[in-house]
């Protein structure tokens, strides 16, 4: 996993860089959106820390730039601007989240773990969460070293979940999904599922709980314990 | 003030008829002096009304002219003493009336003689006017000669002489000029006015949360574009100190929130309990300086920016957002739906408004509290909690930053022209409600 960071203040370029090598990731850290262009040119990176306050050009521009060039890596933006309208700005530019400061070790790589999963061409083809593990080649879902054995129905679900784990995943989305598998849509069905799934998943110590956001979806968050 | 203030036009015309009244009266004097002091003129003009009046009286019966007084205020010239003599014959001598005894007749023109169209004659110079004269008209292709003589005047025909010229010389002109004068000014005030009423209505109509409206100057009189150009320049003043400030706060924020995020980071490598606590209380700073920043960016925002908005989509993807935060803290979230509502806004401000009102329910409940957001298609927003009245709240008002949040919440809903209100129930829950003006449309 190699990681591109865009940043110019020196201090925090160095806490950026140590927080994500002691995830196990290789860093290369740049000052300016020109030294960017240039790693990038060179460089096959599975994600791209982007700071909008860079000194020679605005991050959004250089965003923008890149996009338009086809880079398809997914992208977390860095920002002191935090106002809404601004994060929608960034979003619009082509970044896939947006991270306001400050904020700490664990929410940085909690967001760029949470990008790499759903990014298309995963740079991460094992789907992990607390201690679930889920290969969508193999369509094999475990729990540390215990394998759980899961329906079809089930596995789409729980993939659809790790792929937006910590977020809300809206109903309507797990409707879409089960419409392409070519089964039959309702609510009904995708509740079954969902419960049969829960129940499996809380007889395991999976570090994860399963909850119903209702009038919205599903919320698959990490418990910590 | 307003209730004082009356139309130009009626100002104008209460001027204008004042000052046409103030001149009548001043020509009225002109005119009485003139008159009054000219016997001559007076004279002739008494005799002229007199036979006037007189030669009404004749009229052609079978082939004969016949006399008789046409009115009952001309009996002074039967009357014995009155000192009004009167004499009607025909060009031929033919006397058809006579009030006139021998004194009298020795003043009038002998009956031979063939009479001039018009004469008069002062018998004594001064007043009361004593006067002898005549005038030949026309009846029936007949020429008759009325003549008069007054001795003294003592039923005072003069003043009717001098009424008559003051509505010949003045009532009637002046009348005339008043009403061409008035009417002309109205107009001209109309027309003038016109552009300073459409410029009224649109500053009526002025947004003073637009920092872009202004008021067209075109077609006003100068006067009048010199103070919509003065209101026009105070506007774009106004609009700029809202970009300056919005520039402020965004240069604030970024200098507060770098230094923050290195002192996070940094903490985050401090493996001891006061790390964690000072990590909160940097949590709080965040919090504080994010809600200050969204004041002052709240403040710079206006109408202008307006777009059209689905209110349901708009909370339902506020709900999504806060969703894990929420389940973090240990409560609960759910999103209920009646049917929406669209309303013009600013989608991040309407956002923040809900996320600030789902922020303060689990500040303010113990963990465990579900917290309900609601639309309902009559213009509501709202979200509530089941959580029992706290007597202690989890966090007090004063560390919540004097409320800035609600204060917040409440100006986002002013901007929207909507209301916001909290309800603390007795037994459960405290209900946020935001109201919106609203259209049912799609």
């Amino acid at each position: 996993m190699r990681v591109l960071l865009i940043e110019d203040r020196a201090r925090l370029r160095e806490l950026l860089g140590e927080a994500v090598r002691e995830a196990g990731w290789r860093v290369d850290a740049v000052e300016t959106a020109e030294e960017g262009r240039a790693a990038l040119a060179v460089v096959d990176y599975d994600l791209l820390l982007l700071d909008l306050g860079l000194p020679d050009e605005d991050g959004l521009d250089l965003l923008r730039e890149l996009r338009a060039g086809g880079m398809a890596i997914p992208v977390l933006v860095l920002t002191a601007r935090g106002a809404v309208d601004e994060r929608i700005a960034g979003l619009d530019a082509g970044a896939d989240d947006y991270l306001v400061k400050p904020f700490n070790n664990g929410e940085l790589l909690a967001r760029a773990r949470a990008l790499l999963r759903r990014a298309p061409s995963s740079a991460m083809p094992i789907l992990e969460y607390g201690r679930l593990c889920f290969d969508p080649a193999t369509a094999r879902a475990s729990c540390g070293q215990e394998e759980i054995p899961l329906s079809p129905r089930e596995r789409a679900v729980l993939e659809l979940l790790l792929r937006n784990a910590g977020r809300a995943l809206a109903k309507r989305k797990l409707e879409e999904a089960f419409s392409e598998f070519g089964e039959e849509k309702g609510a009904n069905a995708i509740e079954l599922a969902v419960s049969r799934l829960r129940r499996k998943l809380e007889s395991l110590d999976t570090g994860c709980d399963l909850v119903t956001v209702r009038g919205v979806g599903y919320l698959l968050r990490e418990t910590g314990s | 003030m307003a209730a004082r203030a009356v139309p130009l036009a009626r100002l104008i015309g209460r001027r204008i008829i004042l000052f046409t009244l103030l001149a009548m009266l001043a020509q009225l004097g002109v005119i009485f002096f003139d008159y009054y002091r000219d016997d001559g003129e007076l004279a002739r003009l008494l005799i002229e009304q007199e036979t006037g009046l007189l030669a009404r009286g004749t009229s052609l019966q079978d082939g004969q002219l016949i006399y008789h007084l046409p009115h009952d205020d001309l009996h002074r010239y039967v009357r014995r003493g009155s000192g009004y003599f009167a004499r009607v014959r025909t060009e031929d001598g033919a006397v058809l009336f006579s009030g006139c005894d021998l004194d009298c007749e020795e003043h009038f023109l002998p009956l031979n003689v063939n009479p001039p169209d018009f004469w008069s004659r002062q018998l004594r110079p001064g007043k009361p006017l004593s006067v002898v004269g005549g005038r030949t008209v026309q009846v029936a292709g007949r020429k008759v000669l009325v003549e008069v003589a007054v001795i003294g005047d003592r039923n005072g025909k003069i003043w009717n002489v001098l009424g008559r010229e003051v509505i010949d010389h003045m009532i009637v002109p002046m009348t005339l000029s008043l009403v061409f004068v008035l009417g002309g000014t109205l107009l001209s005030i109309r027309a003038a006015l016109a552009p300073v009423r459409r410029a009224a209505l649109a500053a009526e109509a002025l947004d003073p949360m637009n920092a872009a409206s202004h008021l067209e100057t075109e077609g006003m009189p100068r006067e009048i574009e010199q103070l919509s150009s003065a209101v026009n320049r105070a506007f774009i003043r106004v609009g700029e100190l809202i970009r300056s400030q919005k520039l402020f706060t965004s240069a604030i924020a970024h200098e507060i929130r770098t230094p923050l995020a290195i002192l996070k980071l940094e903490l985050g490598h401090v493996d001891h309990p006061r790390a964690r606590k000072a990590e909160a209380d940097l949590d709080e700073l965040t919090r504080f300086v994010a809600q200050l920043t969204a004041l002052a960016r709240l403040e710079a925002s206006d109408s202008s920016n307006f777009v059209e908005l689905d209110a349901e989509t708009l909370a339902l993807e506020t709900v999504e957002a806060m969703a894990p935060w929420v389940y973090e803290q240990g409560c609960e979230l759910e999103f209920e739906s009646d049917g929406s509502f669209r309303l013009p806004g600013i989608a991040g401000l309407l956002r923040d408004a809900v996320r600030n009102l789902i922020e303060n329910a689990v500040r303010h409940t113990p963990r465990g509290t579900r917290i309900t957001v609601r639309v309902t298609g009559t213009g509501i927003i709202s979200v509530s909690d089941d959580a029992p009245p706290q007597p202690e709240r989890r966090v007090s008002p004063e560390t919540e930053g004097a409320g800035i949040g609600l204060q917040i919440v409440r100006r986002i809903a002013g901007l929207h022209h909507g209301r916001f209100e909290l309800r603390r129930g007795s037994s459960a829950g405290t209900s946020a409600q935001l109201e919106f003006p609203f259209s049912n449309k799609g």
